[in-house]
């Protein structure tokens, strides 16, 4: 009973809707013809969604595991330190940074006239002494994706380290005194004492990280637009461009497609870590 | 307990499903009577104010025109009334009249006239000064003084009261003016510029943006605020709002606020509710003190002391609801009617017809990104002939809410996804084929085929429209636009190609090696100009993108940029730029305007411009900008004979015979009136409806009527009355006759409307994405070959898409 109002909720607000978009998944757009799943294989075969699938796991692949790691070492590098507050303070700035300042910011940083090629410039003709440095068009080459994880990572670490944080306050001093009288080095206080009892953050932290993947589109998007270089036309690009185009029996396969993915990810994350929780 | 829990959710289930139903009911019948408009024929003159007198009769008055009395009969008595100009004064900027015909007006002075207004003015003292000129015609300056009046202080607004006493409002305060001797009484502080003077017996009621202020006379002091008016006039004012009592005799006592922002609870409209009330204000008029408020959204009645405002005409179903004009004054009519002045010489009376229904019971919507005007125009028409049916225009990108075309398009589509789709779509802007391939537009075969069959369309441009895959029309310009050039006949004479305008660029840059040779300030000014003649090239059969002529057109654009940047050094051109915005800031659509971008080009301290590239945006209009575009570069170059020096001609560039299609429209698939709709695209397609829009709203930018008859109705009209119509001061005495287009010339463009057959539709992703390219390749950033190759591999993921 006392479920009820939140799960009328639930299903009213998302799961009706989502049935809904699984039934467009199976029909024609415009006509609302039955199809079976033609939409499922004209996404599959569509170049677009190879290339925007392709790019979005790349990111994550190197976004994600940089991310927390990253923030792992900085809160470790934090953890006993007495300025701790105020540099974690410091770190969430750019969290409350807005996005237009943020993409401002890095046209002025990332232009083929920004600050970046001004200082490589002349670092090469005073420093190196190579008088032919050229300037690169960062957004529109092969280094938009280096660009687009930098600017990902500067927004995120702040946050990640506060959760970090939080997961190493949690665990019990104690045993790590106990490991240290027993003469326990550092790289075995982490690998048998930290590491482990930081599991259940490593989950919680991993799936922010996925989400704010992404979210990070909207930077894209305000920077490079909605057909950006190739190397960062992401699956949110597609979905967009489609609605645009009233593909909208498309956009329901591939939401359904990436629906599933996600709960397999979800579904295989969380039984390891029950494993490694039973383990521990 | 389970069984308590299982009635619980069937009661949930009940509630939920009766929430998404809604709970229906019978169909409700809609009273009788609401307010209409009928325009008024005004006297020949350009007016843009009305001072309306307690009798009925008006006087009528321009920044630039004579004044007008009008009698209650409605007879024009033309100069009864003493109005002289002054030869001193240069611009007049605010104009009062009195009940008795006395005026006064706010002026700056000619300064190249007077050495001591020079020297004011050089010394950068920009007041006003004022001329009063009594009811007997008697002139005299005006110079207001007094305590609690600053000299630096321009009064912006005058209105006399029923005495004859003038009161004025600068942008900080409201002051009465002794027009004997020009003492000025300070009466009290405002927060914004007032806007609006009236009275009602000895209160004086005066208006900013969102505040009144109340004024007792007799007594000398500001009585109390009025929360209900306050809020009314802060969400009312955008667009003009003017005011009139229902008498001003009347001493009104009673000014406290019953309810503050009652407004919106008593269901004073605000634009959504459309014509609800249904009240006609001649049964108690006479009865209760008023104050009538005319808006955008609609006319308002306040009863003295009340807290409710109330609608008692939609703006949607009036003139009231034109965004093109803005009200100017209200007059309140003995017999319940009401007359409303717009700017731009325009005047309705409003009336109550008791045998309207009170609420349309049709509604025809009409959608389109941007606003335009010819569309809400139609829509007014339509609204005329068809009573019953409301028209609702709506846009998805409105100047005030900043929508950008994503967000637009996006909202667009989710109501197509829900099943709301508009009836009728202006696709200017938008992928016609995505959206007629999927099934949201009609074809257009059937209603289009009689016009063609009688040859009262233009069937190339018509048929430049039909798609290619499906072989169907499912949209037609209502107007379009020609590519032409103007400039010495020795440079583009038998013009047939990009590369021929290139080479007559290098042709007249040897001749003239300083200054500019196109008017292009910016590198994108010269993809502005060349694009819409290119781009209908650059995709093969198949769909795909043509890199070749892609290529040759970024070396093409590229070399006439650096002919043109040739004549300046950077700084020249830095100092070009920042003149050309501060003093015109031309929009994209000015730029690619022929008519009217060598008057901004012309007045500039940076040269000459030798050619000009561009688009014939009008046709009457057009041709004319043409003709006086032409004596102002014959007279730049101070060459007399014009003809023999100046010319203009057609020009292609990669694509031949291309027309510019503007104000594109289909009607919707699942639109909710399709039989309406059909009425409308026929009344769009009417002469009278090209013809009458171009009589009324001769406008830059328009277009030319695919409507062969309507083109040579607007060619053929009396240029002299077209002339009065446009405001000019004396058509007669000016030269502009002179340079209304020759039958010689009407054939021409006849006949360049019979060629055109290759439509160019702006806004593309592949012009998007080729401006944006191209721009980086004039400034040095790419190479045209790689510019050309950015945009294939940006267009090679939109065609995977």
């Amino acid at each position: 009973m006392f479920l009820l109002p939140g799960l009328a909720g639930v299903m009213l607000f998302y799961l009706l809707p989502f049935l809904e978009v699984v039934r467009r998944s199976f029909l024609q757009s415009g006509n609302s013809a039955f199809v079976g799943i033609d939409n499922y294989r004209a996404v599959w075969e569509n170049g677009a969604f190879v290339l925007a699938v392709r790019n979005t796991f790349l990111y994550m692949a190197v976004g994600v595991p940089l991310l927390m790691g990253s923030s792992l070492l900085l809160s470790l590098l934090l953890r006993n330190l007495r300025l701790r507050r105020r540099l974690v303070s410091a770190m969430l700035l750019p969290m409350a940074v807005p996005a237009a300042v943020m993409v401002l910011t890095l046209q002025i940083l990332i232009d083929r006239q920004g600050v970046i090629n001004g200082v490589l410039t002349k670092a090469a003709e005073q420093i190196m002494v190579i008088p032919a440095f050229e300037a690169i068009d960062y957004l529109n080459t092969e280094w938009a994706l280096v660009v687009v994880v930098c600017s990902f990572l500067w927004k995120n670490t702040g946050y990640m380290v506060i959760l970090w944080l939080a997961g190493l306050a949690a665990l019990p001093k104690e045993v790590e005194e106990a490991a240290q009288v027993d003469g326990a080095n550092r790289w075995q206080n982490w690998h048998y004492i930290i590491r482990p009892g930081l599991s259940g953050s490593f989950f919680t932290i991993g799936m922010l990280s996925v989400l704010q993947i992404f979210k990070s589109y909207r930077e894209v998007w305000m920077v490079a637009g909605s057909y950006p270089q190739e190397h960062i036309y992401f699956l949110q690009h597609l979905l967009q461009n489609w609605y645009l185009k009233l593909e909208f029996d498309r956009m329901a396969a591939l939401t359904v497609i990436m629906s599933l993915v996600l709960l397999v990810v979800c579904l295989c994350l969380q039984k390891r870590l029950e494993q490694r929780e039973e383990n521990f | 307990m389970m069984r308590k829990g299982r009635v619980l959710l069937y009661i949930m289930m009940c509630a939920m499903c009766a929430a998404l139903w809604g709970c229906g009911g019978k169909e409700e019948e809609i009273p009788m009577g609401r307010y209409a408009d009928r325009e008024v024929k005004l006297p020949p003159g350009t007016f843009e104010y009305m001072h309306p007198c307690p009798d009925g009769s008006y006087y009528l008055y321009g920044l630039d025109t004579e004044l007008t009395y009008v009698d209650v009969q409605g007879e024009s008595k033309g100069k009864d009334r003493n109005w002289e100009n002054n030869a001193n004064i240069h611009v007049k900027y605010v104009v009062g009249v009195s009940d008795e015909g006395a005026s006064v007006f706010a002026y700056t002075p000619r300064f190249w006239n007077d050495e001591e207004l020079e020297a004011l003015w050089i010394a950068g003292d920009t007041r006003y000064l004022y001329y009063y000129v009594d009811e007997k015609g008697q002139k005299q300056a005006l110079e207001p003084h007094g305590e609690g009046y600053e000299k630096a202080t321009n009064l912006n607004t005058f209105a006399f009261s029923p005495e004859g006493e003038l009161y004025a409002a600068s942008d900080t305060a409201v002051y009465r003016v002794n027009v004997e001797n020009g003492e000025v009484e300070s009466l009290f502080a405002t927060q914004e510029q007032v806007k609006s003077i009236v009275f009602s017996g000895d209160v004086m009621l005066a208006a900013d943006a969102g505040k009144a202020y109340f004024y007792d006379r007799a007594e000398g002091k500001l009585l109390d605020g009025n929360s209900t008016l306050d809020e009314f006039l802060s969400s009312h004012s955008a667009g003009g709002l003017v005011m009139a009592v229902s008498d001003r005799n009347a001493h009104v006592k009673i000014m406290e606020d019953n309810g503050a922002g009652d407004a919106e609870k008593a269901g004073a409209p605000d634009g959504e509710e459309t014509g609800a009330s249904g009240t006609n204000a001649g049964d108690d008029s006479k009865n209760a003190q008023a104050l009538y408020m005319a808006c955008r959204t609609g006319l308002y009645r306040y009863i003295w002391g009340g807290s409710v405002i109330e609608q008692i005409a939609d703006g949607q179903m009036t003139a009231l609801g034109d965004t093109q004009r803005s009200p100017s004054a209200l007059q309140v009519l003995d017999n319940g009617e009401f007359r409303v002045m717009f700017s731009g010489n325009y005047m309705v009376e409003m009336y109550y017809d008791e045998t309207l229904p009170a609420r349309p019971s049709k509604e025809l919507t009409v959608y389109s990104l941007e606003e335009n005007g010819w569309i809400r125009y139609a829509g007014q028409l339509f609204q005329k002939e068809h009573p019953d049916v409301l028209v609702r225009y709506e846009t998805g990108m409105d100047g005030d809410n900043a929508v950008s075309k994503e967000d637009a398009l996006k909202n667009l589509n989710t109501r197509l996804l829900a099943g709301e789709a508009p009836d009728v779509i202006v696709m200017d802007h938008m992928d016609i084929e995505q959206y007629a391939g999927k099934g949201v537009l009609r074809e257009l075969d059937g209603i289009l085929q009689p016009y063609l069959d009688e040859g009262i369309l233009y069937r190339n441009i018509v048929e430049g429209m039909r798609m290619t895959d499906k072989e169907k029309i499912y949209s037609v310009p209502m107007m379009v636009y020609l590519p032409l050039w103007l400039g010495e006949e020795m440079y583009l004479e038998g013009e047939q190609s990009l590369e021929d305008i290139v080479a007559g660029m290098e042709q007249a840059r040897q001749k003239h090696p300083e200054g500019a040779i196109l008017y292009t300030p910016y590198p994108k000014d010269v993809l502005l100009q060349t694009i819409p003649v290119c781009l209908p090239a650059w995709t093969k059969e198949d769909g795909s993108l043509d890199v070749e002529k892609l290529t040759a057109y970024y070396r093409a654009v590229s070399r006439m940029w650096e002919i043109d940047s040739a004549g300046f050094d950077a700084a020249g051109r830095e100092a070009w730029q920042k003149n050309n915005m501060e003093w015109y800031a031309p929009t994209d659509m000015d730029m690619a305007d022929i008519g009217s971008n060598y008057q901004y080009s012309a007045q500039q301290n940076f040269g000459e411009t030798w050619l000009q590239l561009g688009f014939l945006m009008t046709p009457q209009v057009g041709m004319t900008g043409i003709h006086v575009s032409k004596a102002n570069m014959a007279a730049d170059w101070q060459q007399k004979e014009l003809d023999d020096v100046v010319t203009y001609g057609a020009y292609a560039g990669q694509a031949d015979n291309v027309y510019w299609a503007r104000t594109i429209v289909g009607l919707c698939e699942q639109g909710k009136e399709p039989k309406l709709a059909e009425e409308y695209m026929n009344l769009l397609l009417s002469d009278p409806m090209m013809r009458k829009w171009w009589l009324d709203k001769p406008r830059n930018h328009s277009g030319l009527t695919i409507r062969k008859d309507s083109l040579g109705d607007i060619l053929d009209i009396n240029n002299i009355e077209f002339g009065q119509t446009m405001g000019f001061k004396d058509p007669t005495g000016v030269n502009y006759p002179d340079f209304w287009p020759t039958e010689e010339e009407k054939q021409w463009l006849y006949q360049m409307m019979e060629d055109a057959d290759c439509c160019y539709r702006p806004g593309t992703m592949l012009e998007e994405c080729a401006t944006e390219v191209g721009v980086r390749v004039l400034e040095g950033g790419l190479t045209p070959e790689e510019g050309a190759r950015e945009v294939e591999r940006k267009m090679a993921i939109e065609m995977e898409e």
